[in-house]
Order: structure tokens, then C-alpha cells, then sequence
């Protein structure tokens, strides 16, 4: 049974209040400015649309390279012609590591 | 049909705008004997053995929390810290880690627990909804003028403060001192009404009419009926609920 998006738990990012938490004796931006965080910090402070990423995250798929290597060999069993011919040949888009 | 999106780790450090570059430790499990304990536990509890959450420091604490939420969301309590999210604060006061890469390694693994153990908890919902607003599908949205913000759901985040410490019971009561220039929730701005008029459809059709003149007259620009919003839109956004449950609800 496949997860409905009613059923989901959207965990939103909590933006952070560097100055109120210095002013209380915790000091961290120190820290973050040395991992270059602060962008990112900074974009925490803005809008989750909760029914898009529910609606986003039950049709996603994970595509890696086990992934990839299915496709190439699902390609060979319908035209066993493949079997000789590199990925971009046979015409899925090329697979970008990350 | 739909709009194909595509998250890579290219557009996870796109959107926090941040160099790739950055030190990565792969495979590491929550185990004993990892060789990564004795430098977590030399770093965070200041001793060979793994120490308890009450003897870490203020502002460890306050590290692992921001982990917690924001870096490598748990979805459950933080005092039980798992080997990844004590390597992140570790790196967090030495090397400049990848947090691209444990960010996009950490969504693909809950990917596919919700596939495959049917997890119902999603993490980084305000980093997705950047990464969907980048994309252009809030632009789309904008321009069939459709959407507003109750239908999809839009919340913020609760900011982690002074009240965060307070309730954390690492700083006494008496000396929680709320500050003038404290963030506010309100001062964040829907992507999907970014120039709104301050007038809805609810309002009295003389209002309207009346508001329309008066802009046009102030600015020589016409306000469309298809412009105004069904519904007033100003003010804070509703803030999300910190709670999650990553299993489903019994029927």
C-alpha cells in the first residue's frame, strides 16, 4: 500500500535568531560564518508550502546508478541490439554522478 | 502530467549558496567501534568514553539542535545524538564540511525509507519548497493566479531564540530577556503574492472600486479584478508544528 499525502509529516527548517541566542551567552556565528552557512541560515527565514512538498515527495524516485544500470539492461531485453551500444546511444539522458 | 524537478546535489548547494567544496565522511554507522568515537567523544563530552546529553555544554547543545533541525533533521528528540549528527558537529568547529552532500545523502536515504518502510516524515520542507520556488513552479502558479497560500499549505519555521534556550533550561528563567530587535515570524514574505493590493474579493465592491481609482490616480497603473486576491493575505504566516511523527496513524 502506496503512502498518501494526507499521511505525511512536512519537518520544517527553524530559521535562527543568531543575536537574540549571542546576547543569552550562546555564541555561534562564529561557527557558521567559518562553514559559510549564513545564506543558508539566512533562506531558512521564509515561506513551506506543505502541500507541495507532500505532493512532490510521493511521486519522486530515486535515480543512482543502480538505477541507471536497470534502465540500460531493461533497454537490452526489449532490443537486444543495445547490448553493444554505450548509454548515450541508447537514449536515456546521461547519468550525472553526485 | 506535470512538471518534471530534478534535485541534484549541484541544486542543494545552488540554493543554500554555498561553495561545493568541504570535507565528507562517508559509511559512517552508529556503532561501537567506529573509529570516529573517540575524536566525537574527545570533541563533544571532553572525555574518552561516551558521556550522557546533560554533561554536553551550552552550546553544543544549541549545535546539535541546529543539526537537528536544520542540517540532518532526526524528527525525534535530539538528546540521543547518532554518530552522523556528532561528525557534524565536529566538523562544524574544525574543517569546512560538505553539507550539500550530507544534506542530499540524508533526503535520499528518507526517500527511500518512505518507499520502502512507508516513513511518513519528510525533512527539509523549506529547503524543497526553495528548490520548487527556484524551479519556477511557483512562478506557474502565480500565473494561472489560482493558489494562494492556504491551499498550499504555506508555514514558516519556528525560530530557534532566546525562548529556544529558556525552554532547553540552559538559561533561568529570570534571565530571559526579550530583545527589541528580535527576528519576527512576520517578517517573512510569500513567494506567491509578492506585490499584493491590500484589498481582497471579500471586500465591499464600493471599496474596491474606490481603492482601484486611487491607485490609478496615484500611480497611473490599472489594478485588474484578476488581480485581487480572493482572500486578504498579510501578516505572519502560520508557524509549523516541531512535533513529527515519522509512523503512520493507526485507523
Amino acid at each position: 500500500m502506496s503512502l498518501e499525502e494526507w499521511e505525511l509529516n512536512v519537518q520544517v527548517e527553524n530559521p535562527i535568531d543568531f543575536i537574540s541566542l549571542a546576547y543569552h551567552g550562546c555564541e555561534l556565528r562564529d561557527i557558521y560564518q567559518a562553514q559559510d552557512l549564513e545564506d543558508y541560515f539566512g533562506m531558512l527565514n521564509g515561506p513551506t508550502y506543505l502541500s507541495m512538498v507532500r505532493h512532490f515527495w510521493v511521486r519522486a524516485q530515486v535515480y543512482d546508478r543502480k538505477a541507471s544500470q536497470m534502465e540500460m539492461e531493461e533497454k537490452v531485453l526489449i532490443d537486444p541490439s543495445m547490448q553493444s551500444k554505450t548509454r548515450e546511444e541508447m537514449g536515456p539522458e546521461p547519468f550525472r554522478c553526485t | 502530467m506535470g512538471i518534471p524537478i530534478y534535485i541534484l546535489e549541484a541544486s542543494i548547494t545552488w540554493v543554500i549558496r554555498r561553495a561545493a567544496e568541504g570535507k565528507f565522511v562517508n559509511g559512517l554507522d552508529n556503532n561501537k567501534t567506529s573509529p570516529w568515537n573517540d575524536i566525537v567523544n574527545k570533541t563533544m563530552f571532553n572525555s574518552t568514553k561516551k558521556g550522557k546529553y546533560i554533561e554536553l555544554s551550552m552550546k553544543i547543545k544549541m549545535l546539535l539542535k541546529i543539526q537537528n533541525e536544520n542540517l540532518l533533521p532526526k524528527g525525534g528528540g535530539g538528546d540521543q545524538p547518532s554518530l552522523d549528527h556528532s561528525v557534524l558537529t565536529l566538523l562544524s568547529d574544525q574543517a569546512e564540511s560538505k553539507c550539500a552532500k550530507y544534506i542530499f545523502k540524508h533526503m535520499i536515504k528518507t526517500l527511500k525509507e518512505s518507499q520502502t518502510i512507508k516513513r511518513t516524515w519528510i525533512p527539509y520542507g523549506r529547503l524543497i519548497s526553495e528548490i520548487l520556488h527556484q524551479g519556477g513552479i511557483l512562478k506557474a502558479l502565480k500565473e494561472v493566479n489560482y493558489f494562494i497560500d492556504a491551499q498550499l499549505g504555506t508555514v514558516t519555521g519556528k525560530i530557534i531564540n532566546d525562548s529556544t534556550l529558556k525552554h532547553m533550561k540552559l538559561i533561568k528563567k529570570e534571565d530571559h530577556i526579550v530583545l527589541s530587535i528580535d527576528m519576527k515570524e512576520s517578517t517573512v514574505i510569500s513567494n506567491l503574492m509578492d506585490d499584493f493590493p491590500p484589498i481582497c474579493k471579500h471586500d465591499p465592491l464600493e471599496v474596491r472600486v474606490m481603492y482601484m481609482m486611487d491607485h490609478f490616480e496615484r500611480t497611473g497603473q490599472t489594478i485588474k479584478i484578476s488581480d485581487i486576491p480572493e482572500t486578504m493575505y498579510g501578516g505572519a504566516l502560520p508557524i509549523a508544528n516541531s512535533r513529527k511523527c515519522k509512523k503512520r496513524a493507526m485507523t
